[in-house]
């Protein structure tokens, strides 16, 4: 058991792309933490689709042994966090574990909104912020310019650290630093028990295995413990540390990072941010910052093919045994049967989960058009959360409706600031400050509504900044709007699938761009089908998918004959893919065209 | 149709240059000869494909081996071909199998390469049908698809073939191409018509990838007229020649009465015939089977004793009998399910039934005498004791005929 005098616990937090993988995979190289044959690229990710996009989602720990110049010997803790904005809790509750943080920032690419939100978060909890500017390999590596923005829009005033991860340069400098600059945790093992949760997930053999920072006191096996924000009680079977597997012990006292095991069955009984403490000696009080995770986007989930909803219910508890933050419910789309509501912490979750339901899983389905949750209050004064547009109560019955909004931070290029402003503006965005990061980056903080960034927001960013644009939110509470049902009607039958909540002012715009969408989306059926947008019954746009006339090879002797039949064969197979709504026939792109949104044209 | 006969199919896979929608077995003449040393060309291939004929081996049917019905020369451009080596083909066929009297042997030729002698020479050598390939009277249009003859050169051709002697001549037509207003493909039909053909073939255009005008269209230098105004040019061609006396039998194929096209029919009946060649098909016995396309590559492996297959399948019941369904399907006749049962032994209603009644129900088919019974439980309707050449007919209905992709997909 090191003493705490010895230990560091820190993390290592960077904006997507600036390297905070690859560094962790140099440390742990260069302290022998992995040997060469075990080391895979970005050994911290353990997901394919992790990989894939670079980012983790799981929150990670590992322990580090290292021998420092002045020949002691010490323990690094590092934490790895989840790198998306989706994940800010879960983010928040990895640095609290911590006392100090690497703050990479690419030396080509300089601040962005990440770095910003991450760093901001760090300060918050009272980490020591060690400045790190990556990438100094690459030919368009300005530190200088990186280092300036860092002291302005950080305030971190302190020399940062030069390094390439890939090559390796300025890290054995780095590992020294944690050792000098981070403080150690202090000693607390006389008191009762007090540890932090910050992550936790099922592992097969195990069980639910919870990561821990322990505060205060002392965790063994044997010993009876509570969860003081659920409730569980139970018996702690084994403690232990992250290595590249889990490495059990004795016991984890004060200042420590692992694990424990202690019989619990399910992820969701385990809280991020919540405290662990002895039920013979509990604490009085629970680690401040625990906040119950809500989700913020929602969407239906349906098989393409009824037959698979067993398949589908399957693959979503699967996913939930090591997704906490995922929720869902069975719902019954008159549309679509039988089929799923499902809550994401954000429309980057929402998308991953997707994904791996139709790559690991190997389900075709059909999602509804993601939507936030809104707070209806009624006549009678009862407050409904919705999280389901055809579940909206006749306008008669609302007294009022609030939707979520989100303070964001966009840093940009400043000559795209004004498309920018107009793409925020055009999402009801308020803007609250303009700062200048430097001659040529601009950060703007606007409060804008949740739901205008589910339709192409990060999308159009984007391609409004050339790519160079980055974004970050956090929630910022409920404001009252004036929102209506917009329903779509197909074949006269109103599809409560395609229903979304609009703002009054964008109903007639919205309605006609999603009945034009759905017309070239949906494919010609056999007889004329009438495409209609409708507030409270009353129709606000229409279009007409013509009858198919023609669909017939006009040639096919005798060499032909194989090759019809394959074209005929890809055909029928392409109608697997539809779903019948009605008496027509829906593929799925349609729904996705819902998803994407025009700006309005210039006239 | 007479089902114990076979026919067989000589492809002659050289043209002088690509048409701009052709996406067929088709290869520049240039490529392998220069021009001068074309001669040489073809009596190799001759030899090459005689070469196939000799020592073709397959299995006699139930009674014995069936006498050929049909003889076609497609390409390509086999009008590129000498008469000698036409002939040269012909004999070796004969030779080889037990010819039907009166079969059919046709040649494919493009107006630019028949002239007077050489259509003497084609009917002298026993080419008794010819398929000419006019595809439009418009010049501008001519131009659009490559081709490389005059609007007035393929009228000329037809009457010099009929001063030749040939009886039984087919034009090939293609309708629907981009920018073609409906005035000008009527133009082109009437003046097509005027010289009397025996049978004409009138193909919707059908864009292919990797053909120039799919390119030109993707770069937009031309538009292609819609789905449904092909609909309407084909549905007034339709009705245009039946006022003209011709027979539609096929969804693109019209003809005088008696003057179908034996050998294609054998593709819609799903009989059997063999191929040589360079790119051939063949089906027969339950099998399928293709030569390698490029003719080097063909008269190499022929030359050195070696299979120019290029792939074959067995085919299951299964397939042949879907297979049976929508080429029958393809002929205005349509299906007659008796004799579709006492080839394949199936109950039909079992198999497709579900899907035929949908089918029935939308409007694009239609069932004549309308119960989908087997004939043993007394279908057939009071009348039934007249109808005696087989009873259930299933056939394409117009609208039916336009969306038959949709029909055939059933079978598959």
């Amino acid at each position: 058991m090191p003493n705490a005098e010895s230990i560091r616990n820190f993390t290592i937090i960077a904006h997507i792309d600036h390297g905070k993988s690859t560094l962790a995979d140099r440390i742990l190289e260069l302290t022998g933490t992995v040997s060469d044959r075990a080391m895979t690229e970005q050994v911290l990710d353990k997901m394919e689709l992790e990989r894939e996009r670079g980012v983790t989602i799981k929150a990670k720990a590992i322990r580090i042994k290292y021998r420092g110049a002045d020949e002691q010997d010490y323990v690094l803790n590092l934490i790895d966090t989840p790198g998306h904005v989706d994940f800010g809790y879960e983010v928040s509750r990895s640095l609290a574990a911590a006392e100090g943080a690497l703050l990479i920032v690419d030396a080509a690419q300089g601040v962005e909104a990440q770095t910003v939100a991450n760093a901001v978060l760090a300060e918050a909890n009272n980490l020591k912020l060690i400045p790190v500017i990556n990438k100094i390999d690459l030919p368009q590596a300005d530190p200088e310019r990186v280092q300036r923005e860092i002291a302005e829009t950080l305030g971190v005033t302190a020399e940062p650290f030069l390094v390439s991860a890939k090559t390796g340069e300025g890290v054995p400098e780095l590992l020294e630093a944690i050792v000098r600059e981070i403080p150690h945790p202090s000693e607390q093992s006389g008191m009762p028990l007090r540890a932090l949760i910050f992550d936790s997930f099922y592992h097969v053999y195990r069980g639910v295995v919870v990561s821990i920072r322990v505060f205060e006191g002392r965790v063994e096996a044997g010993m009876q413990i509570r969860l003081m924000a659920t409730g569980f009680e139970g018996e702690v079977a084994e403690v232990g540390t992250f290595r590249l597997d889990l490495e059990p012990a004795q016991s984890l006292s004060a200042g420590e990072v692992g694990y424990l095991i202690a019989g619990i069955k399910e992820v969701q009984q385990t809280k991020v941010g919540d405290t662990v403490t002895e039920v013979a000696k509990p604490a009085t009080h629970p680690l401040p910052g625990y906040v119950q995770v809500k989700p913020m986007v929602f969407c239906g989930l349906f098989p393409v093919e009824g037959g698979e909803y067993d398949n589908l219910r399957q693959a979503l508890e699967r996913l939930r045994l090591n997704d906490p933050s995922f929720l869902f419910d069975p719902e019954n789309s008159p549309a679509l049967g039988f089929g799923f509501r499902c809550g994401f912490l954000g429309l980057f979750h929402l998308e991953i989960l997707r994904e791996r339901l139709e790559r690991e899983y190997g389900l075709e389905l059909v999602a509804t058009a993601p939507t936030v949750a809104y707070q209806i209050t009624t006549l009678s004064g009862e407050v409904l959360t919705l999280r389901n547009p055809s579940d909206m109560p006749p306008p008669a019955e609302v007294q009022k409706i609030e939707e979520p909004y989100i303070a964001a931070t966009l840093i940009l290029p400043a000559s795209y600031v004004g498309p920018v402003m107009e793409l925020c503006q055009d999402r009801r965005g308020e803007l609250k400050d303009i700062q200048h990061l430097s001659p040529e980056r601009v950060k703007l903080s606007y409060e804008l509504p949740l739901s205008e960034t589910l339709f192409d927001f990060f999308g159009q960013l984007k391609a409004k900044t050339r790519g160079y644009g980055s974004f970050d939110y956090e929630p910022s509470g409920f404001r009252e709007a004036d929102l209506v049902r917009l329903d779509i009607l197909l074949a006269g039958q109103p599809i409560d699938a395609f229903s979304a909540v609009v703002p009054r002012a964008k109903a007639q715009q919205r309605g006609r761009q999603i009945v034009e969408r759905l017309r070239t989306a949906i494919p010609r059926q056999l007889f004329d089908v009438p495409v209609q947008a409708a507030i409270g019954g009353r129709v606000i746009a229409r279009e007409t998918i013509k009858a198919k006339r023609k669909d017939v090879v006009a040639k096919c002797y005798g060499g032909d004959v194989s090759r019809k039949r394959k074209l005929l064969e890809r055909q029928k197979a392409g109608k697997k893919r539809l779903k019948m709504i009605g008496q027509v026939e829906v593929p799925q792109e349609a729904f996705l065209a819902l998803l994407r949104v025009e700006e309005p044209r210039k006239k | 149709m007479d089902l114990d006969q076979i026919g067989i199919y000589i492809h002659i896979p050289f043209c002088r240059a690509k048409c701009h929608y052709c996406d067929f077995d088709s290869f520049p003449l240039y490529q392998f000869a220069a021009e001068g040393a074309e001669v040489g060309l073809f009596n190799s291939y001759t030899k090459a494909v005689i070469g196939e004929i000799e020592s073709a081996s397959w299995r006699a049917g139930a009674n014995g081996h069936p006498a050929v019905g049909s003889l076609y020369f497609g390409g390509g451009t086999p009008s590129l071909f000498p008469g000698s080596s036409v002939a040269a083909i012909i004999q070796a066929c004969r030779d080889r199998f037990s010819f039907s009297p009166g079969a059919e042997v046709t040649l494919e030729a493009n107006p630019e390469s028949l002239s007077k002698r050489r259509l003497a020479g084609l009917k002298e050598v026993g080419v008794n049908r010819l398929s000419v390939g006019m595809q439009s009277l418009n010049d501008s249009e001519l131009t659009l698809l490559g081709r490389r003859h005059s609007a007035s050169q393929a009228v000329r051709v037809i009457k010099e073939a009929r001063e030749a002697g040939f009886t039984n001549i087919n034009i090939d037509l293609i309708l629907g191409l981009p920018g073609q207003l409906p005035e000008a493909w009527h133009d082109t039909l009437e003046r097509a018509c005027q010289q009397s053909p025996d049978h004409l073939s009138c193909y919707a255009l059908a864009l292919e990838p990797e053909t120039r005008l799919h390119d030109q269209i993707d770069e937009g230098l031309l538009e292609q007229i819609s789905q449904d105004d092909q609909a309407d040019l084909y549905s007034w061609t339709r009705q245009y020649l039946a006022n003209q006396g011709y027979e539609q039998y096929e969804i693109s194929n019209f003809s005088r009465p008696g003057l179908r096209s034996r050998h294609n029919l054998l593709y819609w009946f799903n009989g059997d015939y063999l191929g040589f060649g360079a790119g051939a098909h063949s089906h027969s016995q339950g099998r399928r089977w293709a030569n390698l396309s490029h003719p080097g590559q063909y008269m190499a492996a022929i030359e050195e004793g070696r299979s120019p297959r290029a792939w074959r399948k067995s085919q299951s019941k299964a397939d042949e009998l879907a297979e049976t369904c929508f080429l029958r399907l393809r002929l205005m006749e349509g299906l007659d399910l008796v004799c579709l049962e006492a080839r394949f032994g199936t109950a039909f209603g079992d198999q497709y039934g579900e899907q035929i009644e949908e089918l029935l129900a939308q409007g694009l088919l239609s069932l004549d005498p309308p119960r989908l019974e087997t004939p043993t439980n007394g279908g057939g309707g009071p009348s039934g004791g007249e109808r005696n050449s087989g009873g259930h007919q299933l056939r394409l209905t117009p609208r039916g005929v336009l969306l038959a992709n949709h029909v055939f997909q059933v079978f598959v």
